[in-house]
């Protein structure tokens, strides 16, 4: 059983530095920091003051430590909290005036940001660090209506819906993290859907954390209008490098009255090296609120990178007979730990939930299920599964569920499973007998297990994520 | 309300005045575990609802109690009938030591004659009137088992209890009779009390026994009950253990089941809860040897304005253990059940096989359910599952009875006692008491479903 141990050195596939030059501001958190972002990006009024009360807020917090895990201090103030691509005049027009070092970047990413990826059939909202470099497929977007651009460029073009919407789903004053996201938020997407419109094709955001030492706060805001409905899709690859960095995203969905918001992630940053050094702390908080009638929202991730991640997509299920969805496949391996789950808050009546959460842990790592179903007085009929399963790769590492039901209603239904098992050696064998190798067999085994998420993703996507687990595993299993 | 701080400090005026009055007699070892347990509790203090252990229950609504001068001496004058009166389960034939506020009352008791089964109260152990290899277990225990798992309510109990009941079964025997342990509370609304007895269970080595450990008290009691017992099975004993708590609904409760289990050792443990404003269950056990088995069940009813936490924590420490969990519970009116269970696989527990179910019904608006199921595996081939449900009786179930013609209120009834006695399913060979515990099971799906005045408090004022 040891033949395949050494079948493959999993090293970081992504793990380059593109070294271009950057413009970044000195490290450090002050108000001098946030007004010198702002200055920077041009920002009207109204941002800076939310950023500076954000950041007033963020000074009376304490960082949380009640995760399942540890990791050392993180030293705020010496982090560089704005980094972007120096333009070579002022900002690149077209996508030929884009440093072609960085184009490079995203080809060896496989990233179809140049006309010729047309074919593939998705928009790229591409940020490089903090700042976005390029969109395409604006005009077929445009055509229907729908608004994606980054954030930033949202603030001066579509300044009254980023007002309305920025922080009304995670407030200023929701957690540390997010508290911080608000005040130094560089970049990020920003999207909107009018009333009625089906996004004619998948929309897509790359993030890329490059510059050494620069702590990642992306901000991404959706809005459904209603009838509408669109299907987002998140990718993440980071280059190695040795100090941990830290990403603190915030996401916000908002869906109207009968719209629809699919929002699937795959991320694989870099976990740390085989003895848990370095790595990127992915702490981010993302939720989406089911405003109006029969909205849906759904949150689908494969989380395979990141020395820690630790992260729970909610969804606010606000109008009557919304419906809720989280499906989530974490690896772990190495040194690597993921605490992920969670929230259904149901307040209206007839919601619906559905919780699918898929751990796997290898070697050393720890991998824990946390989530929350919080049935309110107010929401009559409301109807909740959840199903937690574990996969354990080794007698060194640890699979943890913490689910939490608070239920207010007595017409609620509440539902929640969980297991945890590992591969067994019967039916290894089995398909061991049939001529699968070791490594095939286990990824026709753990396919299997992760199906009911793999589903929910995108073609593409999923073909991508199922490479990925296999890949991550070959050098686990035996 | 009074600060941690202040209540500590209530907490350790009374343990300076009843060293003062020479009344913490015993051996130095004994001493120091009653010193480092004040030193512990003063060093932390009560928790707070941040701490997560406490999430869903108040540490702070468990301590308004003042009176302690109860702690000094027991109360007299408690006859035979009052027993009956208060005790739903008094069983015709049984061994019986009963406690009244924490004190063993002899007069009461019904004790073995024979060999191999021992009762001793922990206050006459400590005064040297028992077998000094008992008392030097006893210590140990204590010892042992406060420094693995106290917290702050055993701290309080560690440093300032008297007495107890102590119970040694020697090995290879079988107890003809079940063995009750009653916990009496006695007093009015005018002198809420604490009561806090310390009891040791110790069955030998291939021994069966059944031991019901029941907590009672009279209607008007205030009292707040803060007990912890500490349980070993030798390797190949068997027990049944039975935890009926039906206290006051006007006092708290707080209480601890620690228990070791050896090789090959069995443990069916069957909590049954109703009454009590707030009442804090907490059952710890070690799986310490290889095949080692434990049932832990519960069932639970809440109404009125009634807050239960059940909380469990079942660790397997050696490989091919067993453990099941089956809790059941109604709530009701603008009642509060909690249920936390927690499954720990430790490192090298191989083969192990694991489940957990909590599954509850509400029947009001303004009652709530908090389930948190928990699991921790350090092991790779395990079975572990667990799952947790909160809803109604099933509408398909009921219109089946329907349509065999029996009419809805009688439909649901059988179908909620149903529900409940499916827990008991697994203690039929426990003797007559849980013939008994069925008939109160009744008894309680009639009371649940009559509304009670104090439910009408609002579900439509949130957003």
């Amino acid at each position: 059983m040891t033949s395949h141990k050494d079948l493959l050195d999993r090293d970081y596939k992504y793990g380059f530095v593109t070294s271009i030059e950057t413009d970044t501001v000195p490290k450090g958190l002050t108000e001098e920091t946030i007004r010198a972002i702002s200055a920077k990006k041009n920002e009207p009024e109204w941002l800076l003051e939310y950023r500076l009360k954000a950041f007033r807020h963020w000074l009376t917090l304490t960082e949380p430590h009640w995760g399942n895990f540890k990791y050392p201090a993180i030293n705020y103030q010496d982090v560089c909290y704005y980094s972007a691509p120096k333009p070579k005049q002022d900002k690149p027009q077209t996508l030929d005036e884009i440093d072609p070092e960085l184009l490079k970047t995203f080809e060896r990413l496989g990233i179809p940001l140049r006309e010729q990826k047309r074919i593939s059939g998705v928009a790229v909202d591409a940020v490089f660090d903090s700042v976005s470099v390029g969109t395409t497929h604006k005009e077929i977007l445009e055509k229907h209506g729908v608004v994606f651009c980054s954030i930033s460029e949202a603030v001066h073009t579509h300044s009254e819906l980023v007002k309305k919407y920025l922080g009304s789903i995670v407030p200023h004053t929701d957690n540390f993290f997010a508290a911080l996201n608000a005040a130094v938020f560089t970049d990020g997407s920003f999207c909107y859907i009018p009333k009625g419109v089906r996004c004619p094709m998948d929309l897509s955001t790359y993030f890329r954390i490059n510059a050494q030492d620069t702590g990642q706060f992306e901000r991404t805001l959706i809005v459904a209008e209603e009838g509408s409905y669109v299907n987002y899709l998140e990718g993440c690859t980071a280059p190695m490098r040795d100090t941990n960095q830290l990403h603190a995203a915030v996401v916000e969905l908002v869906a109207l009255a009968d719209a629809e918001i699919k929002y699937s992630t795959v991320q694989n940053w870099y976990t740390g090296d085989k003895e848990g050094k370095g790595g990127i702390y992915n702490f981010v908080t993302k939720r989406g609120k089911c405003v109006g009638r029969n909205s849906k929202i759904s949150w689908t991730q494969v989380e395979a990178g990141s020395a820690i991640t630790w992260k729970y997509p909610s969804v606010i299920l606000q109008g009557d007979n919304s419906v809720g969805a989280f499906y989530s496949v974490a690896l772990t391996h190495d040194y690597m730990t993921a605490d992920t789950g969670t929230k259904m808050i149901h307040v209206g009546k007839n919601t619906k939930s559905t919780i699918v959460s898929k751990g796997i842990s290898t070697d050393r790592s720890s991998n824990s299920y946390r989530g929350l179903v919080k049935v309110l007085p107010s929401a009559e009929g409301a109807r909740n599964y959840s199903q937690c399963d574990s996969m354990l790769v080794g007698d060194q590492c640890s699979a943890n569920t913490f689910p939490y039901l608070e239920i207010k209603n007595k017409s609620a239904v509440v539902e929640h499973e969980a297991s945890t098992s590992r591969i067994s050696e019967d039916q290894l064998f089995y398909l061991r007998s049939r001529g699968l190798d070791l490594e095939g067999a286990v990824s026709l085994l753990v396919n299997g297990f992760c199906k009911d998420v793999f589903k929910q993703l995108p073609l593409e996507f999923s073909v991508e994520a199922v490479k990925l687990i296999e890949m991550k595993l070959e050098n686990s299993v035996g | 309300m009074r600060t941690s701080a202040e209540t500590v400090n209530k907490f350790k005026q009374a343990y300076e005045e009843l060293k003062g009055k020479n009344l913490l007699r015993g051996s130095a070892r004994l001493a120091e575990v009653r010193e480092s347990a004040l030193l512990r509790l003063e060093g932390e203090g009560f928790p707070s609802r941040k701490n997560e252990d406490w999430r869903y229950t108040n540490p702070g609504t468990l301590l308004q109690h003042d009176q302690l001068s109860g702690l000094e001496s027991p109360r007299q004058g408690l006859k035979p009938d009052d027993l009956a009166k208060r005790n739903p389960l008094a069983l015709a034939t049984s061994y019986r030591v009963v406690l009244v506020n924490g004190w063993v009352q002899k007069e009461l008791c019904r004790l073995p004659g024979g060999e191999g089964l021992h009762l001793y109260s922990l206050a006459s152990l400590i005064a040297g009137q028992g077998p000094a290899e008992i008392l030097d277990r006893v210590e140990a225990t204590w010892k042992a088992q406060e420094e693995a798992y106290g917290q702050a309510f055993s701290w309080l109990n560690s440093a300032m209890s008297l007495d107890g009941c102590v119970l040694v079964v020697d090995a290879n025997q079988v107890v003809d009779r079940p063995i009750e342990v009653v916990h009496l509370g006695d007093g009015d609304s005018a002198s809420r009390r604490i009561s806090m007895a310390r009891n040791f269970y110790f069955v030998g080595s291939r021994s069966k026994v059944t031991i019901i450990e029941g907590f009672y008290s009279s209607a008007a009691t205030t009292n707040l009950t803060n007990s912890v017992s500490d349980l070993w099975l030798g390797a190949g004993a068997r027990a049944h253990f039975l935890k009926p708590q039906f206290e006051s609904t006007k006092g708290c409760h707080v209480s601890v089941l620690r228990a070791v289990l050896e090789t090959e050792a069995e443990l069916r443990f069957l909590q049954m809860a109703s009454g009590s404003s707030v009442a804090r269950q907490e059952f710890r056990c070690d799986l310490r040897g290889e095949n080692a088995m434990v049932r832990s069940d519960a069932v639970f009813l809440v109404e009125g304005a009634e807050h239960l936490d059940l909380r469990t924590e079942i660790r397997h420490q050696a490989p091919r253990g067993q453990s099941h969990q089956l809790f059941k519970g109604i709530a009701g009116d603008s009642g509060r059940a909690v249920f936390n269970g927690k499954i720990v696989i430790e490192k090298g527990a191989q083969k192990v096989d694991s489940s957990q179910l909590c599954r509850t019904l509400l029947l009001s608006n303004s009652a709530e359910v908090d389930a948190k199921p928990e699991l921790e595996i350090f092991a790779d081939d395990v079975k572990a599952t667990h799952g947790a449900t909160v809803g109604q009786l099933d509408e398909e179930q009921i219109f089946y009875l329907l349509s065999r013609g029996v009419p809805r209120a009688q439909a649901e009834t059988l179908l909620a006692q149903g529900f409940l006695a499916e827990v008991l399913e697994h203690y039929q060979d426990a003797g007559s008491a849980i013939a008994q515990m069925n008939e109160l099971i009744s008894g309680w799906i009639a009371r649940a479903r009559t509304p009670k005045q104090s439910s009408n408090a609002g579900a439509g004022g949130r957003a």
